[in-house]
């Protein structure tokens, strides 16, 4: 009944005859332009702060610039000379994968599985948050390089601490080809406090209720675990995923200043020699080049990725 | 009979309590080990750091780190660096996560021509490295005039330029019944209303989370504000400590940690303040009876 | 009736209990749907009026705490006056010295506002060259030799002769090689030398006094490898023959031998044979196990002097007792010994002693092309090369003053680590030496950053012997300069 007479008020309102001001308003409250006003901040921000950098840049990939000087236009020599005349193009994108590949999984394992326990409420909680939270504030200030280089010295704390194990160890582990990376993924990892705050936020918007009435019909903590936290949290994860995995592709900072790629190359990022190429050697023109194709790497995993949500990610239809 | 089992059970309860406690704890201090460290380092004397590495507890206190840190450089006091990283951090943030909510809005909820576009355009934003727009960046803020000065630091963050946190924020509308959208709609509410009124309140776990992101990773960047800070005065800690650790000379390596520990603790009190937001999230909880 | 059930069934499940039971008590849809809201909107105001109060509280005082200090002093742009911005990198001790020096400028100029810039020594390039693209660079900079082609020869520097043709720039005092060394290939002056040093091995005196070994006069590389051998067999201690660094060390070995190492913007080594010997010391250093483990560098910031295995190591596995670098690093290495030992200096190894040496700007001023007043610029350099007080201020700092007056003046303030390195500049190395180089060409940082430290790395991990590595640094040093 109230519904109809509702209805009957929005069609008397059309015939009237509309001032400039509520035919403003109305034109306002348009969904699709509702849609373009409440986006215009990235709509500026991307026309005014990145398209110019960004198409300027893709023009530097095809030019010869040291930066000092003008570019000078070579076209696909950058491009070319990267896949035919650079082996440490190959090494450092061969390290990065290997890099994210096994950083992405371990950082989301721990996150989530961290969030999980702390959603027991004890007294210590608190303080298990913020220890497990900061380790990641740290970032990647210069303290951290010293202490992670003092840790995995020779005489640094892992070999003590495998020595209390009754291992005699002396081992450099950042000296050794074969072991350097993973002491930056080890870093990577311990790092993971940030991740863990997102799922942390993500458990808290499950209504509680939906717990409520599952129990109320029986189901146990393991079920109520795999029906209703898991599900409901695959967006959360999926979103982690991406997050991290472009995050890990364009790892910078833990090479930057801990190994600079020492030993022989094998923990150079992709970004840290480009960053070299741009920067160090005055090779800015190829250094865009790189940029670009790490771009179009990382976005087809991300297509990848898009394409596989529908399999495992729980999400509200939109109509 | 039922009274063992009710004990037992409870003894159960209360060994797993313990247990629980014990490999949190233990996992926990671990994962604190590295940071302690540092924190304790910057109570011994300065050349004694790395002799003396292996030792977590200084055998000998001193302040002094933290007095030569805080006298800071060529008469800069470290206060100042302080204050100018809190400026430019916070008024970022609040843009960042402002402009973040009612974007990510738009692009969840709201038909319109181009949507789809504009998510492209916004991932793409996430998978762009900052080195590469560095120079093309520098001289398009140069021809806008915006070199010396902290424009280039704060201003294109309030654009909703970062699509982390767009992105975030999307996905926790996502948690948010379209039902409420559409009963709010029925209502008479406009779009604009329906966002600030019904989906901005139930995003205060989002908001909360983004904010202490955004802060986090504005007090760290240090490479805008080399690019675009000259007066040495104006510096943000993340670049003042870059000068403390040059490493053509001697270096201060104690009150480099000294001030490592300061510039951390804005980015801890923030997270401390409003961790109970996350906590408390929101309950969806409506009417009782 | 169909509207109601569609709202029900759009809501999700734990919403549809709330819908059933208000309606069993008679509300209708759009009431309870209303009901819904308002009391969501409540609680939600509540809780987003007391969180946005505080947040908006929050941010207001740490809003107004910082505006209070960090806009307390403006850098003021003086209308009326000249102004001068001057960048450089440093330590600490550098910039509180520099910021005197400029005050007595100030001081003695009325009217002229000095700015100085200073950051560290990566973080200054990168700036730099971002400046140079945007025509924005400071009007004096510091510049040092690996660089220098690069600013010189893209016409950023801006010559400085008639400065000096003029009276300007008073360069009477100083030695004719020494300006010669801030001159491009073709003659132009682009920058003035801010302190001179000499290439010099730094070695820990005690112990070579302990192990009874001595270093001839006129030493050889091959009195080097032996010396090496002998300080290893006696006491575990190895060495560090200037591992994982630039090209500096080779140059030296070729001018001994009457040949450049670049030539004209390219490579003047064609045949491997003339750099094997080279390549071959660092073979023989980690085959005989007297040079240090390439793991031990891994574990130490390789530009951070004070962790330089010649006065921090945990062991004699970890120690090298010597080090290959300029002359004055000697005080700050000095300073940083713990354990009483004297350093000590002596020339870099050579067939030819007298050709390989040479005495080097550590560092230059130069004025870049965005200088509006050059002239004033000059007055500056002028002033620091000149001023006694100035030179009294900055010590030693960058170097042994250029202005061969200047030693005099500023002996009493200092310390035996700084005369000694003095003493070894002036009559060591200036009476035994010939013309420094030119300036390496303008692509070698590749060369000097990434090409030589790896194929040093590389030998060191027993991945390539001295000819392979000597064949591979020819082709992609050439290849690298003309990229």
């Amino acid at each position: 009944m109230r519904l109809h007479s509702l209805m009957g008020l929005v069609e008397d309102m059309d015939e009237e005859k509309l001032t400039w001001k509520q035919k403003l308003v109305r034109f306002f409250n348009r969904e699709s332009v509702a849609g373009v006003v409440c986006s215009l901040p990235f709509i500026i921000g991307f026309l005014a702060f990145m398209v110019v950098p960004m198409v300027l840049s893709l023009f530097y990939s095809f030019t010869d610039y040291s930066i000092v000087a003008s570019p000078q236009w070579v076209g696909l020599k950058n491009y070319i000379t990267m896949f035919t005349d650079d082996p440490l193009f190959w090494q450092s994108l061969w390290v990065t994968l290997l890099f994210a590949v096994i950083s992405v999984p371990l950082k989301l394992g721990f996150a989530l599985a961290v969030a999980l326990l702390l959603q027991r409420q004890t007294r210590l909680t608190g303080f298990y948050r913020i220890a497990y939270y900061l380790p990641s504030i740290l970032g990647g200030s210069v303290a951290v390089a010293i202490l992670w280089r003092r840790m995995f010295a020779q005489d640094g704390v892992i070999n003590s601490v495998l020595g209390l194990f009754g291992i005699n160890s002396h081992f450099s582990w950042l000296g050794d080809p074969r072991t350097a990376i993973w002491t930056l993924i080890t870093l990577s990892v311990w790092q993971f406090g940030s991740s863990m705050l997102i799922f942390l936020a993500a458990l808290k918007q499950i209504p509680t209720e939906l717990y409520e009435a599952a129990s109320m019909d029986g189901a146990g903590s393991w079920r109520r675990f795999k029906d209703i936290t898991m599900p409901l949290l695959t967006p959360t994860i999926f979103f982690n995923l991406i997050m991290q995995m472009i995050s890990g592709f364009l790892a910078f900072t833990q090479c930057y200043i801990i190994t600079q790629g020492k030993p022989l190359n094998t923990t150079l990022f992709y970004m840290v020699h480009m960053y070299n190429t741009s920067f160090t050697y005055y090779q800015a023109g190829y250094g865009a080049a790189m940029a670009w194709v790490m771009l179009l790497i990382v976005g087809v995993f991300t297509l990848l990725l898009f394409a596989t949500k529908r399999f495992w990610v729980y999400e509200e239809k939109m109509k | 009979m039922s009274m063992a089992v009710s004990h037992s059970t409870a003894r159960h309860g209360h060994q797993r309590h313990i247990v629980y406690h014990v490999l949190v704890c233990a996992f926990a201090l671990l994962m604190l080990y590295p940071i302690a460290w540092m924190f304790f380092s910057s109570f011994k004397p300065t050349n004694t750091v790395f002799s003396t590495a292996g030792q977590l507890i200084p055998s000998t206190w001193t302040l002094d780190n933290y007095v030569h840190g805080f006298a800071g450089f060529s008469g800069v006091s470290f206060w100042r660096y302080l204050g100018n990283s809190l400026f430019i951090a916070t008024t970022a943030t609040v843009g960042t996560v402002a402009s973040s909510a009612i974007v990510a809005y738009a692009l969840k909820r709201l038909h319109f021509h181009g949507r789809k576009v504009l998510f492209v355009a916004m991932m793409i934003t996430m998978m762009l490295p900052a080195q590469i727009l560095l120079v093309p960046q520098y001289l398009w803020y140069q021809k806008l005039g915006w070199t010396n000065s902290y424009m280039p630091l704060i201003v294109p963050y309030c654009f909703a330029i970062q699509g982390f946190f767009v992105y975030l924020i999307m996905n926790f509308i996502d948690g948010i019944p379209l039902s409420l959208d559409e009963a709010a709609k029925l209502d008479g509410c406009s779009y604009y209303g329906i966002f600030f009124r019904v989906i901005l309140p139930l995003l205060k776990p989002a908001l909360v989370t983004s904010f202490i992101f955004s802060f986090m990773w504005r007090w760290d960047d240090f490479l805008s504000a080399l690019m675009y800070v000259s007066d040495t005065e104006k510096y943000p800690v993340a670049l003042a400590l870059k000068l403390f650790s040059d490493p053509g000379s001697t270096s201060d390596y104690g009150a480099m940690f000294a001030m490592c520990c300061v510039s951390l603790i804005p980015s801890i009190l923030i997270f401390l303040f409003f961790q109970r937001y996350l906590v408390n999230g929101v309950s969806t909880s409506g009417l009782k009876g | 009736m169909d509207t109601l059930k569609s709202i029900l069934d759009s809501f999700s499940y734990s919403h549809q209990s709330v819908m059933i039971l208000s309606l069993r008590k008679g509300g209708s849809a759009l009431a309870v749907c209303n009901l819904f809201i308002d009391k969501r909107r409540q609680v939600a105001k509540g809780a987003k009026v007391t969180f946005m109060r505080r947040a908006f509280a929050i941010v207001a005082s740490i809003g107004f705490l910082c505006s209070v200090s960090a806009c307390g002093q403006s850098t003021q742009t003086s209308a009326d006056g000249e102004h001068l911005t001057i960048a450089w990198w440093g330590s600490q001790d550098r910039n509180d010295k520099q910021a005197q020096v400029d005050k007595l400028f100030e001081k003695e100029n009325p009217g002229v506002k000095i700015d100085g810039q200073f950051s560290q020594y990566s973080d200054y390039w990168q700036k730099l060259a971002t400046g140079a693209s945007g025509d924005q660079m400071p009007d004096i900079i510091a510049m040092d030799s690996p660089y220098f082609s690069q600013y010189a020869d893209n016409d950023l520097l801006i010559d400085l002769q008639p400065y000096v043709d003029a009276g300007t720039l008073d360069l009477s005092e100083v030695s004719k090689a020494t300006v010669d060394a801030g001159r491009s290939e073709e003659g132009n002056l682009y920058a003035v030398s801010s302190g001179l040093n000499a290439p010099a091995l730094m070695y820990d005196k005690t112990l070579l006094d302990s192990l009874g070994i001595t270093i001839p006069k006129n030493w050889t590389w091959d009195d080097f490898i032996d010396i090496c051998r002998e300080v290893y067999e006696a006491s575990g201690v190895k060495t560090n023959a200037g591992y994982y660094r630039d090209v500096f060390v080779l140059q030296y070995l070729l001018r001994g031998e009457g040949k450049e190492l670049f030539k004209n913007g390219q490579l003047n080594v064609t045949d491997e044979s003339q750099i094997e010997p080279y390549f071959a010391m660092f073979q023989k250093g980690i085959d005989e196990g007297w040079h240090l483990d390439p793991t031990v560098f891994t574990e130490i910031s390789l530009s951070a002097i004070n962790q330089d295995p010649l006065i921090a190591y945990s062991d004699a596995a970890h120690r090298s007792w010597c080090n290959f670098g300029w002359s004055n690093s000697l005080p700050s290495l000095q300073s940083l010994v713990t354990n009483g030992d004297k350093l000590a200096l002596t020339t870099w190894p050579s067939s030819n002693i007298k050709k390989s040496n040479y005495v080097h700007p550590s560092m230059y001023w130069a004025i870049t092309k965005n200088c509006k007043n050059p002239e004033l610029a000059a007055r500056w350099i002028d002033f620091y090369v000149n001023n006694a007080q100035a030179n009294k201020i900055m010590g030693t700092d960058r170097g042994v003053p250029i202005n061969n007056k200047m030693y005099a003046v500023i002996k009493e303030g200092l310390g035996e680590s700084d005369l000694t390195a003095i003493e070894y500049l002036r009559k060591v190395v200036e009476p035994n030496s010939s013309t420094i180089s030119a300036p390496m060409p303008e692509k070698s940082s590749q060369i000097n950053s990434s090409i030589m430290p790896s194929v040093q790395e590389e030998i060191l991990y027993k991945r390539l012997d001295a000819k392979q590595a000597a064949e591979k640094f020819i082709s992609q040093a050439s290849a690298a300069l003309n990229r």
